[in-house]
């Protein structure tokens, strides 16, 4: 019983406020992930997508994902981050844009589970000022444990992180706006 | 790479590491990226009741709170970092460094002789054949894991360095592969034993996965080779069991013993098959694993008897040339409250025969079969609770094995001594049961398996076997030991822990 009370409480412990706009300003959100062994970009799996909408909403932000027919075709082209933020900032109606790209590469079998490293790059602009755009890279190691389990699970294991990253990069941006 | 230098990605690991390994990642960081991955699991378990700190003998009761420090360091270094959406040739080394052994965590103080480079090799792709991935180096598979076990019944080429080619496309992953495991298997008595095998795992449809594989190893005959393949003549396995076999040969002929007889040379074979069946993705069903493995040991070497001041190496292939082990085990995973309520079921079954051997209790001639179930709670994302429960039955194929009490000498087979026979104890069965149950952080969310975990774990076991943990007890009943037998079957553990992958 003791156990479940402590748990509880622990569970229930509050947590700092969070950076918020000072206006609720609209985000054209893209997330891609690039196949490794595919020319085409693909869309990221729901975990993250759900997870960054969460992270701008918490921002005082209003999140809307760009239609994969908007951006698969051009990413799949142009693979630079910044034309890749300059064709959403196009595409978007919307005051920011946010182009979260990721891939991931299978490491090896580790004590029971299959190590995968996501290489993730975020990346935030004003929709009218592209080239201004700031960019977040960082790697995460997600370690899955079905070999079933490919690309697709090893991006949606790194939601977590992709979460807390981006949120840094909007609290750093959110600042300066 | 177009030659400048690049800025580091964040979780990049600057070269910092001396020796040979330091002289590997110290090339440049414009040509090369380190990657540096591995699993720790650390903890400290109170015990009052003599114990070393685990609360039974194996994982067979479930790993956890059976197992003691482990840490594993992966290096990955990418010479050609594969690149997305090509197919250019890429490349890599991988080393990792393991052992069991933690600064005041164990008896061992973390010092680096319990740490071995356990594997090292590099790979390959997109050379001769797009999808195919050449490694050369250590060559260790398995299909996979049972994680309340932390065993893999289905691996092969654990101990085997060489070459292999993966074939990855769509749903068949192809594996072939050829080494030695002469070094693995012998140790300092070397010998070259070659092996070669592969495996196949297809994924038919989403949600099904069959695997089957195998391998064999021939340690062929050389004349003239100590460390090959040699039986001695005439030798009895009671006589060899005893270490008797000079004596003997010495009574029968007490004249003639210098003409021991020579070892013979032969030739020697092992093999395992393994097979694999994973479903899942509907329902409460997460995921289900099962694996088998059957397979034949390799024979041993010689072992060595002293005779009046003389050593002799009796070779004794075939007498332990018919060993082998079923092993069959699964794992279930089920989300029975989205969120809220995690349950993993596991079983393990184990046969273990020896057709050389009829009359002494060993390893190598036993079955065994286990369950264990852990359920987690989540009271919130980062805050669980776990509660786990095992039974395992063991049982002994050639008579006593275990010690029921302190005074088993005086309760053997009929209520009789036998002192000059193979039993040990007073039972061929050993039954365990063990609960677990606590606190679990992981600030990584949601997930039996999700790590880092943080975990206060209360550990309890009932054994019919005399105190069934590792410990320090005088066990002989000796009048004038300094300290007295203990008999106790139930044991506590209080466990601080951690677990992480990284």
């Amino acid at each position: 019983m003791s156990f479940v009370l402590l748990s509880a409480l622990l569970g229930c412990l509050s947590r700092p406020a969070l950076v918020q706009a000072e206006r609720p300003m609209s985000v054209a959100v893209v997330a891609a992930i690039e196949p490794l062994d595919e020319a085409r970009v693909q869309v990221m799996p729901e975990p993250v997508r759900a997870g960054l909408e969460k992270v701008l909403a918490e921002r005082n932000l209003q999140p809307t994902e760009l239609s994969a027919e908007q951006w698969e075709g051009a990413f799949t082209r142009g693979r630079s981050t910044p034309f890749r933020v300059a064709h959403a900032a196009l595409a978007a109606q919307s005051d920011l844009v946010l182009v979260v790209e990721a891939f991931a590469r299978y490491g090896s079998q580790l004590n029971g589970r299959y190590r995968w490293t996501v290489q993730v790059t975020a990346t935030l602009a004003q929709a009218s000022k592209p080239e201004q755009a700031v960019s977040r890279a960082f790697d995460v190691p997600v370690f899955l444990l079905h070999a079933h389990e490919r690309e697709a699970e090893a991006v949606a294991a790194a939601a977590p992180v992709i979460e807390r990253q981006v949120g840094h990069l909007l609290d750093q941006v959110l600042g300066g706006l | 790479m177009d030659g400048q230098a690049a800025e580091p990605r964040a979780g990049y690991v600057r070269p910092m590491f001396p020796g040979t390994l330091g002289l590997l990642l110290l090339a440049p960081a414009w040509a090369v990226k380190a990657d540096v991955g591995g699993y720790l699991r650390v903890g400290t378990r109170p015990d009052f009741q003599g114990g070393d700190g685990r609360l039974g003998y194996w994982n067979l009761y479930g790993r956890l709170l059976n197992e003691g420090p482990y840490a594993t360091l992966d290096f990955r270094l990418d010479v050609l970092e594969q690149q997305p959406g090509t197919r250019l040739p890429w490349t890599s080394v991988h080393l990792r460094v393991e052992g069991g052994s933690i600064g005041n965590a164990d008896a061992g103080l973390g010092d680096l002789s319990s740490y071995r480079l356990s594997q090292a090799y590099v790979q390959a792709g997109n050379v001769l054949s797009s999808d195919l991935v050449w490694q050369v180096g250590t060559l260790d598979f398995y299909f996979g894991d049972l994680g309340l076990y932390d065993m893999r019944p289905a691996q092969i080429f654990y101990e085997t360095v060489g070459v292999s080619a993966m074939l990855d496309r769509g749903p068949v992953q192809l594996l072939l592969g050829a080494g030695d495991s002469g070094y693995s298997v012998k140790g300092s008595e070397y010998n070259t034993l070659l092996t070669g095998g592969g495996a196949l795992r297809l994924r038919p449809v989403r949600g099904l996965e069959l695997g089957l594989g195998g391998q064999v190893r021939y340690e062929p005959s050389v004349t003239g080779n100590r460390n090959a393949p040699h039986q001695t003549p005439d030798v009895s396995y009671e006589d060899w069991l005893r270490g008797e076999v000079v004596l003997r040969y010495a009574n029968q002929n007490p004249t003639w013993l210098l003409d021991f007889p020579d070892p013979v040379p032969t030739d020697a074979m092992s093999w395992k098959g393994i097979g694999y069946l994973g479903f899942g993705g509907f329902g409460p069903v997460v995921w289900n694993n099962a694996f088998g493995s059957l397979q034949r040991l390799h024979p041993e070497g010689a072992s060595s008897e002293s005779y009046e001041g003389v050593e002799y190496r009796i070779y004794v292939k075939e007498l332990t040339d018919q060993r082998t082990v079923l092993l069959l085990g699964d794992e279930l995973q089920l989300s029975l409250v989205p969120k809220r309520l995690d349950l993993v079921l596991a079983g393990l079954y184990g046969d273990h025969r020896d057709g050389d051997n009829d009359i002494a209790p060993t390893d190598h001639d036993r079955t065994y079969a286990s369950g264990v179930a852990r359920l987690q709670v989540y009271t919130s994302p980062t805050v669980h609770l776990l509660a786990e429960t095992s039974y395992a039955r063991e049982k002994s194929r050639n008579g006593n094995l275990y010690r029921e009490h302190a005074d088993s000498i005086f309760a053997n087979t009929d209520g009789q001594p036998d002192t000059d026979g193979f039993e040990i104890g007073d039972s061929d069965v050993r039954r365990t049961w063990q609960g677990k149950t606590g606190l679990v952080l992981n600030p990584l969310g949601r997930g039996v398996y999700t790590r880092p975990s943080l975990r206060l774990l209360y550990g309890l076991q009932y054994s019919n076997q005399n105190n069934a943990f590792g410990n320090s007890f005088v066990e002989s009943l000796e009048q004038y030991d300094d300290f007295d037998t203990v008999e106790q079957h139930w044991h506590h553990v209080l466990a601080v822990e951690a677990e992480a992958w990284f």
